[in-house]
């Protein structure tokens, strides 16, 4: 993937992250549901919650958002950092989020083990999701 | 190259690329020496069919990001509920040329 493919996806799904926690604040009865898996199967994929996370985490509640899904927590984070660096980077005209990603991939692909702990951190989160029924 | 070798190596490993790839790679396989082949062979290789089924079943998850090595795209499918479930159907679309192209780049990696 190239600069700027790299940085225009990351903004667009920035953005799209931003309108729907917008969408899940303002209409109270909670925004759409966007997860396919859950409309197709009505079971919470490990990602659900994210947004309900988010808008607790908003409200000061970080308990309550660790509680719903800790995804929601590292979204947030990846939301706030993600355009912050891209836009330093813009400016100043450098690519160390390019090279950051880069750099992650490489040392990923070469420890299989944190491929491993990963997937059994997101198969552990989608367990508690469906036990919550989220 | 002999070759023999070359059309084997192409006739065995030629799902793997775009049409348009295989003139290239036929070109650059005679002109490398007989040693590469093992090398050649050894290259992990992805099959796009496989990928698409990995797709169909786990593109929500970003499974098929993760297996083509893009870990980044992967985190970022997976956080995003499968991109909100838009990317999850692109993806059904897009993911066998990614493979290709990544079995190009995979190839050329080795050749050179």
């Amino acid at each position: 993937m190239t600069r700027k493919n790299l940085y225009i996806f990351s903004l667009v799904l920035s953005v799209a992250g931003y309108a729907l926690i917008a969408w899940d604040v303002i209409d109270s009865r909670h925004g759409p549901t966007v997860c396919l898996f859950k409309t197709v199967i009505d079971l919470p994929c490990p990602s659900c919650g994210t947004t309900r996370s988010i808008a607790a985490l908003a409200a000061g509640d970080v308990y309550q958002a660790m509680a719903i899904n800790p995804f929601g927590v590292m979204s947030a984070f990846a939301l706030i950092v993600i355009p912050l660096w891209i836009a330093a980077d813009v400016l100043r005209k450098k690519d160390t989020f390019y090279h950051s990603y880069l750099a992650v991939e490489r040392h990923v692909a070469r420890k299989p083990w944190l491929s491993f702990l990963a997937v059994l951190i997101v198969v552990a989160n989608w367990l508690w999701n469906v036990s919550k029924a989220l | 190259m002999e070759q023999q070798k070359v059309d084997m190596f192409l006739m065995t490993s030629g799902k793997f690329f775009e049409g348009y790839q295989l003139g290239a790679i036929k070109e650059k396989l005679t002109k490398l020496d007989d040693a590469k082949l093992l090398q050649l062979q050894s290259v992990n290789l992805k099959d796009p069919i496989i990928m698409l089924i990995v797709s169909l079943l786990g593109g929500h998850f970003g499974i098929d990001r993760f297996v083509l090595g893009e870990v980044g795209l992967g985190v970022a499918k997976l956080l995003t509920c499968g991109g909100f479930g838009i990317w999850t159907i692109v993806d059904w679309f897009l993911i066998m040329g990614r493979t290709r192209e990544m079995n190009m780049q995979n190839i050329q990696q080795a050749m050179y």
